[in-house]
């Protein structure tokens, strides 16, 4: 089976070639997009198993917008001849896997998980009904699939895959970008943090978050908070927020406190190694996804935790 | 003037879904229906740009008869009509064929400056229907808007990207696929309730649109559904209660155990 891989994100792009690979005698090309000189990262994604490098330098490419990625990526498609195309479900990922398998007469799969390939065709478990159910979906024959980021072990070894550079010839009418704002440090902050603590309804007021400082602090880890404390009662900034519109976590241990687990939450932190929860209600479904769990009220909980962990810790 | 189209989907309540883990089987049986969360801000974002700018808003929805509940709702809510897109030979189909078919929905009502959907529904979060819709239109899209801004006939939209908000300009037509950030979606007064239903609502099947039967649907599709499941979660659901000194001590000790902390 043929695969074409594609990410802006190179680190991405490695981790699908790595899912690529789990399929017996499948032949790998890369899609390698972009406004820059792509040398150097031809060379770092000349990984084991690749035959072959796409190459396509465009500046209508610079930003990866949508409209001209997706005649990038379809003018490869031509080239390469894929049966499946692997695109890291990064959000400028997602927004173009879409529009590709419209254009080139394929199915789509998104956010796949346990993918797998045979007689020609890939099946993928999917998280749906909020995280209640899981769907196995099945394509009839080729497909565009997305593949969350860190789902996969990024590729390693070497290989001396054939580069090919296209032209670029595709214009089609796009948006452009005016203007980037960073998103602030707290966001880099639990993304990268090796634990998260965060705060969901449970706590009656603004105020009252302080008490997580503590426990936070004994467990060096970031604060993060559910949808509600950000967006609808701002009680901490946006780049706090984990959750399916925030940011996707992966720490050693997550704590939620007052977190009822809601999909939207637990769509971004489902993957930490381990998940702790402290809540009031026993039903809540933030138990059936914890590891440990404590049923009780959160402002009795937290200190009592916060003092049980400074005594066993020496901190 | 601006001429509106929005996308919105008729679904089962997720919250309102009963597990039954005996049988691995979810439960529909009885279930709430709603109009897809996302799908209000969409509804939302477009009454909001017709009051500002003047215009008209069309509410599109591919469903079975049953979803014009949420047809009535999103009237309600300010659509000055809407197009119920309801056909047995649409049932089953995956994301691209929704898009093909609101595509020609969307052809046949052929004046538009924006269209917009969500950025995906409550129930599959597939997230493909607006850029497959974007791609068969041959429109640019904006998607996980935050902020619509428009002036004349450009637009400036705000996006909430990984690495923070990205702000794009485009010229009309374009497709918007918003987030749930971009605002928060009115509760209709009883008056407005009242008056949903004098307005025009009209139904279309494949052939009012053109569209073989064929071509659509659960044979038309390209990935399907073969079963769903109830996932077994893998985690260790140990739950401490009692007194919080007590659990606490407990949970420490377990923290401790794994490793996480030292």
């Amino acid at each position: 089976m043929r695969f074409l891989v594609y990410s802006e994100d190179i680190d991405v792009e490695l981790e699908l070639v790595s899912a690529a690979l789990k399929s017996q005698g499948s032949q790998v090309s890369i899609a390698l997009v972009g406004d820059e000189d792509p040398k150097e990262n031809s060379k770092t994604l000349s990984v084991a198993g690749v035959s072959s490098i796409f190459q396509i330098q465009d500046p209508a490419l610079k930003d990866f917008l949508a409209e001209p990625v997706t005649s990038a990526l379809e003018q490869i498609s031509l080239e390469a001849k894929p049966d499946f195309v692997l695109i890291g479900a990064t959000k400028r990922g997602k927004e173009v896997a879409p529009k590709l398998a419209v254009r080139l007469k394929l199915g789509c799969i998104t956010d796949a998980q346990n993918l797998r390939f045979e007689d020609g065709h890939a099946t993928a478990d999917r998280v749906v009904w909020g995280g209640n159910a899981t769907s196995t979906v099945s394509s009839k024959s080729g497909a565009v699939i997305t593949i969350a980021p860190k789902a996969n072990e990024r590729a390693a070894g070497s290989s001396q895959p054939d580069v090919r550079v296209l032209n670029f010839e595709t214009k089609t009418r796009s948006s452009k970008v005016v203007g980037k704002k960073a998103k602030d440090s707290a966001e880099v902050d639990i993304k990268n943090a090796q634990a998260v603590v965060s705060a969901g309804r449970g706590f009656k007021k603004k105020e009252d978050l302080i008490l997580l400082n503590d426990l936070a602090g004994i467990l060096h880890a970031a604060i993060g908070a559910s949808r509600p404390l950000t967006s609808d009662l701002g009680w901490m900034p946006e780049s706090r927020q984990v959750g399916l519109s925030g940011s996707t976590v992966k720490p050693k241990l997550y704590v939620a406190v007052g977190i009822s687990g809601q999909i939207q939450h637990l769509t971004g932190m489902r993957d930490s190694k381990l998940i702790v929860a402290i809540n009031n209600d026993k039903n809540a479904p933030i138990f059936q996804e914890c590891d440990y769990g404590v049923v009780g009220d959160l402002y009795q909980v937290v200190p009592a935790l916060t003092k049980a962990l400074r005594a066993k810790t020496g901190r | 003037m601006v001429e509106i189209i929005v996308c919105f989907k008729h679904v089962v309540d997720e919250s309102e879904l009963k597990v039954d883990r005996a049988n691995n089987k979810i439960n529909f049986e009885g279930a709430k229906t709603k109009i897809s969360d996302d799908d209000k801000n969409a509804i939302e974002e477009a009454v909001r740009l017709k009051e500002k700018n003047g215009g008209t808003v069309i509410g599109l929805c591919l469903g079975k008869a049953d979803a014009r509940k949420s047809v009535k709702e999103a009237l309600a809510m300010g659509c000055d009509k809407a197009r119920l897109l309801s056909d047995p030979a649409f049932q089953d189909g995956d994301a691209i064929r929704t898009a093909y078919v609101l595509s020609q929905a969307i052809k046949r009502i052929g004046k538009y400056d924006i269209i917009i959907t969500a950025t995906g529904t409550t129930d599959v979060y597939s997230g493909i229907v607006g850029p497959a819709l974007a791609e068969f239109l041959e429109i640019p899209q904006a998607t996980f808007v935050s902020k619509v801004a428009l002036a004349g006939d450009k637009v400036t939209l705000d996006r909430l990207m990984e690495e923070g908000v990205e702000t794009v300009e485009c010229d009309l037509p374009l497709l918007i696929a918003v987030a749930r950030e971009i605002n928060q979606p009115r509760f209709p007064t009883l008056i407005q309730i009242m008056s949903a239903g004098k307005k025009e609502v009209v139904e279309w099947k494949a052939s009012d649109l053109g569209i073989e039967a064929s071509t659509v649907g659960k044979n038309g599709s390209l990935v399907q559904v073969t079963s769903t499941q109830v996932p077994k979660s893998a985690r260790k659901k140990i739950l401490f209660e009692g007194s919080a000194s007590e659990s606490s001590e407990r949970l420490a000790d377990a923290l401790l155990k794994e490793g996480v902390v030292n």
